[in-house]
């Protein structure tokens, strides 16, 4: 299966958004918007893989072995999916 | 800093530290005087020696449309700009703020919410101030006072108790006077960690109403106060992210900026926060 026709083989996230940890949470903030977007876990790996050399399968994979108890492939790869447009959407990737 | 800034008896004072009083200076070009009618001439000192700029001689008209205050609120805001540019390597937070048992409490909010209100309660109740408007990050995340005459509002002032004939700058058509803290609770004299942040909202209600926030809702409010004249956003978040896990944070919906103050320093002295155990959503 490939990523959505939107999102491209590799995605990669812009280089001027700050990713942080807090406690509990993970946040971007995009500098350019002004706005300070909060990620889930699943968010959060995904966005550790947008790096432009990881593409979507291989990113399922990573958060399918990151997750206890290894939830079905089509959950995560659902998932995964949502989290990538859900930042593409928001203009966060390049 | 800024160290005093007002009028009276036929002049404008400025008086600011070493060092800043050429870019204080730079304001008042020799050819710049001021309207007929009573209008000041300008005088502008360092506090140390050093420096001493004084514009008299006859008034010439610079524009007759000015009233004296608005001249001042104009020259209050170009002097403000400049003080802000020599502190480029600090975090700029449009917000107020005070120092209680060595930690400080911020105010954040839009023009109106209250913010020199609430300062002007804490100031009045002893406490140092950290400014009524902005204040300042340092580059370890310790809070800084901007040391800018309080604006508040006259009617306000008036109501408890002020004279604001002995404000500086005072008119009697003017809505907001300038009040010198220095006369009650004073400049914080050390930079403090934040202990308690508030997004403040005036809303008339009888009774302080309260949210306890999130982390990342905290995060953006004060990402929200962080001015373009420091050092941008980004690098002020690294400054602010810090104190999140130990600084509350509240929203906080008030009708009286007395009432308000006083709840804001007992949560910060650790009383009970109003749903202490269920913060509000993060996401």
């Amino acid at each position: 299966m490939t990523a959505s026709p939107r999102l491209p083989e590799c995605p990669r996230v812009r280089d001027d958004v700050v990713f942080r940890a807090l406690a509990r949470e993970w946040v971007v903030y995009d500098p350019v918007t002004r706005n300070l977007h909060v990620l889930n876990v699943t968010a959060a790996m995904v966005w550790s893989l947008c790096d432009g050399e990881h593409a979507v399968d291989h990113m399922v994979q990573e958060v399918r072995d990151a997750i206890e108890g290894a939830p079905p492939e089509d959950t995560v790869r659902r998932d995964v999916l949502g989290a990538l447009e859900t930042l593409a959407s928001r203009g966060l990737l390049r | 800093m800024i160290v005093a800034f007002g009028s009276g008896r036929g002049r404008v004072v400025v008086q600011v530290e070493e060092g800043l009083a050429e870019h204080v200076a730079a304001l008042f070009p020799e050819d710049l005087s001021l309207d007929a009618g009573g209008l000041p001439s300008i005088e502008v000192r360092a506090r140390d020696m050093g420096f001493e700029l004084v514009r008299s001689g006859p008034p010439r008209r610079v524009e007759l449309s000015r009233s004296l205050p608005d001249l001042l609120v104009s020259l209050e805001h170009t002097l403000c700009r400049t003080l802000l540019a020599a502190e480029a390597e600090s975090a700029h937070l449009h917000a107020s703020g005070a120092v209680v048992d060595g930690r400080a409490i911020l105010a954040l909010g839009p023009s109106g919410a209250g913010k020199s209100s609430l300062a002007l309660a804490w100031s009045e109740a002893g406490l140092p101030l950290l400014g009524d408007d902005v204040v300042l990050v340092d580059s370890a995340g310790w809070l800084r006072p901007f040391r800018r005459l309080l604006k508040v509002d006259g009617e306000l002032f008036a109501s408890r108790g002020g004279r604001p004939e002995e404000t500086l700058a005072f008119d009697p058509d003017a809505e907001e006077v300038w009040y010198d803290p220095r006369g009650a609770g004073g400049w914080a004299d050390a930079p403090a960690p934040p202990g308690l942040v508030a997004w403040v909202t005036f809303d008339g209600s009888d009774a302080v109403r309260a949210e306890v926030l999130g982390e990342a809702d905290a995060l953006r409010h004060l990402l929200d106060a962080v001015m373009g004249s420091g050092v941008p956003p980004a690098l002020a978040m690294d400054r602010m992210i810090p104190w999140l896990p130990e600084c509350r944070a509240v929203r906080v919906g008030f009708g009286s900026a007395v009432d308000a103050a006083t709840l804001l320093v007992d949560w910060l002295r650790a009383a009970p926060l109003p749903d202490d155990a269920a913060p509000g959503s993060g996401a």
